[in-house]
């Protein structure tokens, strides 16, 4: 373990932490009494920052000093591309705090993971097939790779768990964005998300994420769509969407279905039109239905929420062993007040 | 992963470019053999006799382009373990000492040794969004190393209508060694669903020389004209779409059993009877002078036999007579730009002369005058 008093910031923990907190230089200058300047100079590593500074920069963060002594920028994720499902509306500075704060999650979890967390069976897209391999194949081969090859998802939390998928859910403090997730090689796939969003989209959203995963690793120019479609596949199959709207596709029908697959209903409208199972018309129809019903704001019928347990359960482990609060938070670098907060609720 | 094949001059290819085929069941066969241009035309039989009267036709018109459709597309679906669910068991006709299941090989050498010029896949249906299908219909097709196959591809119209589908599909086409026949699947006119007719284009854009346009309708001359290596076009309406196995067609009138007649200015089918009750009950019916038809109204077809055979004789005629204009114009996206442009000009002129305005170009052909580059422009 690093002396606190001998810690020098590396450039790129001062700069994840700030953004990952929504602050800018000027606020956290204020806050922590070290001048803007310095800041600057300090995340481009044109000066140190260590000592009493760092004290007060660490306090005003809310991080331990310890913390510093990492090089997030040194991380293979630090580069990774991650994919957040959002409004178009959504602040750029937003966007860019909740991409520090994914990094930030995964420098906390990684450390906490034990040997009994599953393995990654996820299979991913290899580059040269991206335009051969579709996204209804990724999430046939998903649903293969977890002994799955139809039927409802009951829980997709736990689903993606079981493949070595690390969920997390957390107020992501906006409610114009829905999850975001990463899957940097040679790390596990990471997905943070929002607690604000209602289930039925939580799931979608989780789907979605786990389809930028395993096809994208770099951006494509139809990636949200290729993410889109996987998800509904992995949701329903195609099969079983042959058959599940084999008659008469109405509203009742919708929300007949919709506990059942977990999917809200637009999205299985959706999912018989893709399924060539309603025409062009009856899609559109069905669209106005659900528009006038007011269904497009809130849909009836809502599903219980998901909650994971690979995170909590490796936690467990850990205090079960004998490691305690403050041993825990010191492996994911944060203070023991946060880290409970965040962390250990799920896991008591 | 498999690799894209480059397209290769097979026997198939060679005995059907250009060429655009009729295809019905042997009634119909029997019925127009005799019409069928031979140089540029030729004949898909499908339907339950589809052997005998291959067999039957090949001992009358040797020379004629044959080719015997069998239609397992209309009760299995293709998987991707069983691509071509063929029935495996020995044909009974042919006396074998031994029970020995009947391979792919086998299957298509029998077309052959029937009468057939090619022989034809019995590929399954495929389903809206069946990638992993796709990719073993091929993979298997591919390693057939003959040239003398065309691989059918009856597939849901989702297929064209959708750009990941579609995308997926134009590679295929690419990838496989064959000739590759589409057809598509709707419960109706598979054109009138959005997506499908840009998709065509789009498609024929990607592979264009690998594609037949299977089942069609007037779609093979545009196909044509945009490059497809050729085409098949349906006796009857049914047969100018597919449906998938376990449904049914969808007629919009059901009560009505005139035939569907080809009108040449206008690049249109209609029902003969609908027609002459909706658009020609004050006079101003279309005539055609086709060597059936001889200067006569095109309404006057009726559901009596020999009126329906009348018909697919005069559509034939019709059809042979457009395919020509078109392999003999130096450029024939040019040539079909004008002859849409033609029937887009045509329906102005006789909504005009039987002052009904809903008689204006619909459907496939209305998307294709919007799809042309020459008279969106000039729109």
């Amino acid at each position: 373990m690093t002396a606190a008093s001998s810690v020098i910031a590396t450039p790129s923990s001062l700069s994840l932490a700030r953004t990952a907190r929504g602050m800018t230089q000027n606020e956290l200058a204020e806050r922590s009494r070290v001048s803007q300047a310095y800041l600057s100079k300090a995340e481009k590593g044109a000066v140190e920052l260590s000592g009493e500074r760092l004290a007060q920069v660490a306090d005003a963060l809310g991080y331990p000093v310890e913390y510093f002594a990492t090089d997030p920028g040194a991380e293979p994720a630090a580069t990774a591309c991650a994919f957040p499902r959002k409004r178009n509306s959504l602040p750029t500075s937003t966007e860019k705090r909740v991409r520090a704060l994914l990094q930030l999650t995964r420098m906390q979890v990684e450390p906490l993971l034990d040997d009994r967390v599953p393995a990654v069976i996820v299979p991913r897209r290899d580059p040269e097939d991206e335009d051969w391999i579709t996204a209804v194949e990724m999430a046939e081969q998903v649903r293969t790779q977890a002994d799955m090859p139809r039927g409802p998802i009951d829980n997709i939390v736990q689903f993606a768990e079981r493949l070595g998928v690390v969920v997390v859910v957390r107020d992501l403090g906006n409610r114009r964005l829905d999850a975001i997730g990463q899957w940097p090689i040679g790390h596990r796939p990471l997905m943070l998300v929002n607690a604000s969003a209602p289930a039925d989209r939580a799931r979608f959203t989780l789907c979605h994420e786990l389809g930028h995963a395993v096809m994208h690793t770099v951006v494509r120019p139809n990636q949200e769509e290729e993410a889109d479609r996987f998800a509904a596949a992995l949701l329903m199959p195609s099969a079983d969407a042959r058959d599940v709207f084999a008659g008469e596709v109405s509203l009742p029908r919708l929300a007949e279905l919709k506990p059942i697959w977990g999917m809200s209903m637009a999205s299985l409208a959706r999912r018989a039109w893709t399924a060539g199972r309603i025409s062009d018309y009856r899609y559109r129809q069905l669209n106005i239905e659900l528009s006038a019903a007011g269904y497009r704001l809130t849909e009836p019928i809502q599903l219980r929420s998901e909650r994971p347990s690979l995170l909590p359960a490796s936690l467990a482990r850990h205090l079960a062993a004998g490691e305690n609060t403050i041993s825990l938070a010191r492996r994911a670098r944060m203070k023991p007040d946060e880290f409970s907060s965040l962390y250990l609720e799920d896991a008591a | 992963m498999s690799t894209p094949i480059a397209v290769k001059v097979t026997r198939a290819r060679l005995l059907l470019r250009d060429r655009i085929l009729m295809l019905g069941v042997g009634s119909d066969a029997r019925l127009l053999a005799g019409a069928v241009d031979q140089a540029i035309g030729g004949f898909v039989v499908a339907g339950a006799d589809a052997r005998k009267a291959v067999h039957a036709l090949h001992g009358i018109y040797p020379d004629m382009v044959l080719i015997e459709q069998p239609d397992i597309h209309e009760l299995r679906e293709a998987t991707p373990y069983k691509p071509f669910p063929f029935e495996d068991e020995p044909n009974p006709d042919v006396p074998t000492l031994f029970h020995v299941q009947r391979t792919l090989q086998d299957y298509l050498d029998e077309q052959l040794r029937n009468g057939a010029s090619l022989a034809l896949l019995p590929t399954g249906f495929i389903a809206a969004e069946e990638f992993s299908t796709l990719t073993a219909v091929i993979e298997t097709a591919n390693k057939l190393k003959r040239e003398d196959v065309v691989l059918h591809l009856p597939v849901s119209y989702k297929w064209l209508s959708d750009a990941a589908a579609r995308a997926k599909l134009a590679k295929a086409v690419r990838r496989s060694r064959h000739p590759v026949a589409i057809s598509m699947a709707y419960k109706g006119d598979p054109a009138s669903q959005s997506g499908v007719a840009e998709g065509i284009h789009t498609l024929l854009a990607a592979a264009a020389d690998n594609v037949l346009l299977w089942h069609a309708d007037l779609g093979a001359l545009d196909a044509l004209a945009n490059g497809a290596l050729g085409g098949a076009v349906g006796v009857t309406a049914s047969k100018r779409h597919i449906t998938e196995p376990g449904e049914t067609a969808y007629s919009p009138s059901v009560h009505d059993k005139s035939p569907n007649v080809l009108l040449p200015s206008h690049l249109r089918f209609g029902k003969s009877h609908d027609m002459s009750i909706k658009f020609f009950a004050n006079g101003g019916e279309p005539t055609c002078d086709c060597g059936t038809c001889h200067g006569r109204g095109l309404c006057r077809f009726t559901a009596a036999d020999r009126s329906v055979q009348e018909a697919h004789q005069h559509n034939l005629a019709v059809l042979n007579s457009l395919h020509r204009r078109i392999l003999g114009s130096g450029d024939r996206k040019a040539c079909w730009a004008d002859m849409l442009a033609e029937a887009d000009a045509a329906h102005a002129a006789t909504a005009l002369e039987i002052q009904v305005t809903a008689f204006k170009p619909a459907g496939a052909l209305k998307r294709w005058i919007e799809l042309n580059p020459v008279l969106r422009t000039t729109a």
